[in-house]
């Protein structure tokens, strides 16, 4: 309780139609700089981009470190370069369309279903392109523990693997949101962010590992 | 009396004999050079990624104040 309301004085109250001077203070965005979810996404990704490095030095490393300057190794099956080529394709297609995605739930929104649809389904043909060619070379005889070659082979291009399908999960909740008119464009943003690297990724992982394999 | 100062000298002129790792030592060429690689490389990124990541912040905190203005 205030004095004022007590004495019932109430001198200090501002006249009806009275200019009100507010504090000076700096201009207010309507908009935040990076909104909570693509902030946590970055981070994330972020982690995740150190984490593909480490692997990618120990392979290097490990690479370099091999008899003769010979790799794969001696004995070891040749990846099929050619079907990874297509393959690799694949995955950029559905990269440059969530890119799109964007644009897109901007100003056709009733069209971003079909085209979250279309990005998850390379992403799964791309496991599954993959899936295909790891029984191939796990009857060659590339194994988990054959080689350094079989062990960084499976460990690095198994991570990514593992990363394209939570990507998928991710793409396929997103459009379970879009249909019941929950996904906002923040979250579309992260989701964006997330599929970006993993397809982002794939090539320097192809060219590493496969590309520099032939040679 | 030898003082302690001469009896670390040799140490400190032949330290480079005494590198712990087995890598930076390595007589494979192709192994130090690689090994000296991954080492910018894993400095380098994330200053790299942090250092684009503030550069893109203030460009668009620069254009949400020129939008809201």
């Amino acid at each position: 309780m205030s004095g004022q309301g007590e004495s019932g004085q109430g001198d200090d109250t501002i006249p009806a139609g009275e200019l009100v001077a507010l504090p000076a203070g700096p201009p207010r965005r309507s908009e935040p700089l990076l909104p909570s979810i693509v902030l946590g996404t970055c981070i994330f990704v972020l982690t995740e981009i150190m984490f593909f490095a480490g692997m990618i030095s120990a392979f290097t490393v490990t690479r370099s470190w091999a008899t003769g300057g010979i790799w794969p190794p001696p004995g070891q099956p040749r990846l099929p370069i050619e079907q990874t080529a297509f393959n690799t394709v694949v995955l950029l297609a559905s990269g440059g369309l969530i890119l799109w995605a964007g644009r897109t739930y901007r100003e056709n929104p009733q069209k971003l279903g079909r085209l979250l649809v279309v990005c998850a389904v390379l992403g799964g043909a791309f496991v599954g392109l993959q899936g295909a060619e790891w029984v191939g070379l796990l009857s060659q005889g590339l194994t988990l523990t054959s080689s350094a070659h079989g062990s960084f082979f499976y460990l690095i291009v198994g991570s990514h693997s593992l990363h394209v399908v939570a990507g998928v999960v991710i793409l396929a909740v997103s459009l379970g949101w879009h249909r019941a008119g929950t996904l906002t464009a923040d979250m579309l943003w992260a989701v964006q962010i997330f599929w970006v690297f993993v397809v982002g990724l794939w090539p320097i992982l192809y060219t590493l590992v496969y590309l520099q394999d032939s040679t | 009396m030898i003082s302690p100062f001469v009896r670390g000298l040799p140490l400190w002129v032949w330290s480079s004999g005494a590198w712990a790792c087995a890598v930076c030592t390595d007589p494979n060429d192709t192994a130090r050079a690689s090994f000296i690689l991954v080492t910018l490389f894993l400095t380098g990124l994330p200053l790299l990624c942090i250092g684009g990541g503030v550069w893109w912040l203030r460009r668009r905190s620069s254009a949400l104040e020129a939008r809201s203005r």
